[in-house]
């Protein structure tokens, strides 16, 4: 009654047996992998994370409640208030400098421009430190403000190269004069 | 110290054990990371996988059929006494003394027509109520001796084991079909659609790869069989056999149909289908499952692979009496166990509502 298997009884046995094994490694595999994510830390969820990946643009603001710091927004409402005040001084100050002649007065007025440069520069730290009270509330409550930032930091960037060019010409003119600088 | 045989069935059949348990096992991993995804996400507010909500009843779908397939189905039957079959329990303690297996714990009766054995420790025969009128002593003999060759090679103890793993992904199934069809709103019935296809997927898996493995141990006991009997008395026995289940299981069903929508009283539906065990519906039975063609997927070999692997051409019968003289009072269990055929057969068809425990 025993009869000799066939060559393809034995191939399918073979192919069951691989096939089986391969299979459970895998599986092996994926729940290592899923055990590892399950013990793995888990941060909070924040709303900000989905914003910048570009998923559920409207979903962290329906979480975020915006009225209950609309103080932030008054804040920062006031600060670029002072700040477009403080440019009108230094954009005068500049203008001053440029119409100035005579390397006296152009030193004065040199020096009136950068003073008026670090005092726009000391409220735009301001618009910068009003950001970092609550970053997640501009990012979700008022995305313009950030823009409004990098915009004035461009602009601020633009002027002290200016500046320095300006003190490259001005400064051999001096010391030919006899001014000495540090 | 015992020789062990390593041949391509025994590595097939532990590769196979070796994958449902990591299947299993990763089905239990899987339930459990995603419940964990659904916590985080709506109870914790930490960051999970982001579809926290669908892994979460995903999850749960998988857990309810793992805690399901742990409560056991009720035992259908009777657990015979001695003083029940006399005849039989000393036929039984004869096979099993000339085979030198373990002892059968017991011998349940049961509704339906199939011999068979089951049990990881204990031991059962379980023998169909329907069996009684159709095959003789000499027939269940060979037939019985079959089934110890299933004992003998410890099919019961891997068939136990791997009935867990079926049944779990069976209920798992079922879980995810009661979600879709319970579901208020499709767009909610959708989300258990992954765990309907896993579980669907899984189930053909298991069937397709325990298929070959199933067929290989049949063929193992029918060789017992024939070795402890004779081949010729077994190849008898068990086309008869397969022909009265046959006939049981595909043609009685339309009688007792047709017998239930004209309202008749069935007390016995056992005895009334003896009415109409007639020459006709014995050839059409008998023709049925000898030119029955084996699928690659079906649990037993054809009836046909199965007489030729016995080397047998030509069918007899095994005179003698039927397996019903060893009861002394037969159409007591067979009232016993009528109607829960019956309402089986009833609710198939449709005639009778799902929840009918009797037909008082």
């Amino acid at each position: 009654m025993k009869k000799e298997k066939s060559i393809f009884v034995k191939a399918g046995y073979l192919l069951g047996i691989l096939f089986c094994l391969v299979a459970s490694v895998s599986l092996v595999y994926a729940s290592y992998l899923m055990i590892n994510w399950t013990v793995s830390e888990h941060p909070d969820i924040s709303y900000y994370g989905y914003e910048t990946s570009g998923q559920y643009s409207d979903y962290p603001s329906t979480r975020y409640n915006c009225d209950e710091k609309s103080w932030l927004k008054n804040e920062s409402n006031e600060v670029i208030n002072r700040f477009e005040i403080k440019r009108i001084d230094y954009e005068d100050s500049k203008k001053k400098f440029f119409a100035s002649s005579g390397i006296e007065n152009q030193l004065d007025a040199y020096y009136v421009w950068g003073d008026e440069y670090n005092l726009l520069i000391g409220i735009f730290n301001e618009l910068v430190n009003t950001y970092n009270k609550d970053s997640i509330f501009f990012d979700t409550c008022d995305n313009t403000f950030s823009t409004t930032i990098e915009t004035k930091r461009g602009y601020l960037d633009n002027e002290e190269k200016s500046m320095d060019k300006e003190f490259r010409i001005l400064k051999p003119k001096a010391e030919v004069e006899g001014y000495v600088f540090d | 110290m015992k020789k062990y045989n390593i041949t391509f069935e025994s590595l097939y059949a532990i590769s196979m054990i070796i994958l449902f348990s990591v299947v299993y096992l990763t089905i239990l991993v899987l339930a459990f990371a995603f419940l964990y995804d659904g916590y985080l996400e709506w109870f914790a507010n930490k960051q999970g996988s982001g579809y926290g909500f669908y892994t979460g009843v995903i999850g749960l779908i998988l857990l309810v059929g793992i805690f399901w397939a742990l409560f056991p189905k009720k035992k259908e039957g009777i657990i015979l006494e001695k003083k029940d079959a006399p005849k039989l329990f000393e036929l039984v303690d004869k096979a099993v003394a000339k085979t030198q297996i373990h002892p059968i714990n017991s011998i349940r009766l049961v509704p339906g027509s199939s011999i068979a054995v089951t049990g990881l420790f204990n031991k059962q025969l379980l023998v169909g109520i329907a069996s009684l009128r159709y095959i003789t002593e000499k027939d269940f003999e060979a037939i019985f001796y079959h089934e110890i060759g299933h004992f003998a090679a410890k099919d019961t103890k891997i068939g136990s084991f791997l009935g867990v793993y079926f049944e779990t992904l069976e209920k798992q199934y079922i879980s995810s079909v009661n979600f879709w069809n319970y579901s208020p709103h499709y767009a909610i019935a959708i989300i258990g659609l992954p765990s309907l296809a896993m579980t669907w997927l899984l189930m053909h898996l298991f069937s397709f790869l325990y298929a070959p493995y199933s067929k290989f141990r049949e063929y193992k006991a029918d060789e017992f069989a024939a070795a402890h009997s004779n081949p010729k008395q077994f190849a008898n026995a068990l086309v008869h056999y397969s022909s009265y289940t046959y006939a049981h299981d595909v043609i009685m069903p339309q009688i007792i149909v047709q017998l239930l929508s004209e309202n008749k009283k069935l007390t016995n539906v056992y005895a009334t289908m003896t009415n109409y065990w007639h020459k006709e519906n014995a050839e059409a039975s008998m023709n049925a499952v000898l030119s029955d063609k084996e699928q690659f997927r079906d649990s037993h070999p054809s009836l046909q692979n199965r007489l030729k692997n016995l080397d047998v051409t030509k069918i007899g019968d095994n005179e003698g009496k039927t397996l019903k003289t060893m009861f002394p009072q037969f159409e007591k269990f067979e009232e016993q166990l009528s109607d829960n055929y019956t309402i089986r057969i009833g609710i198939n068809a449709g005639l009778l509502d799902r929840s009918t425990k009797s037909l008082d």
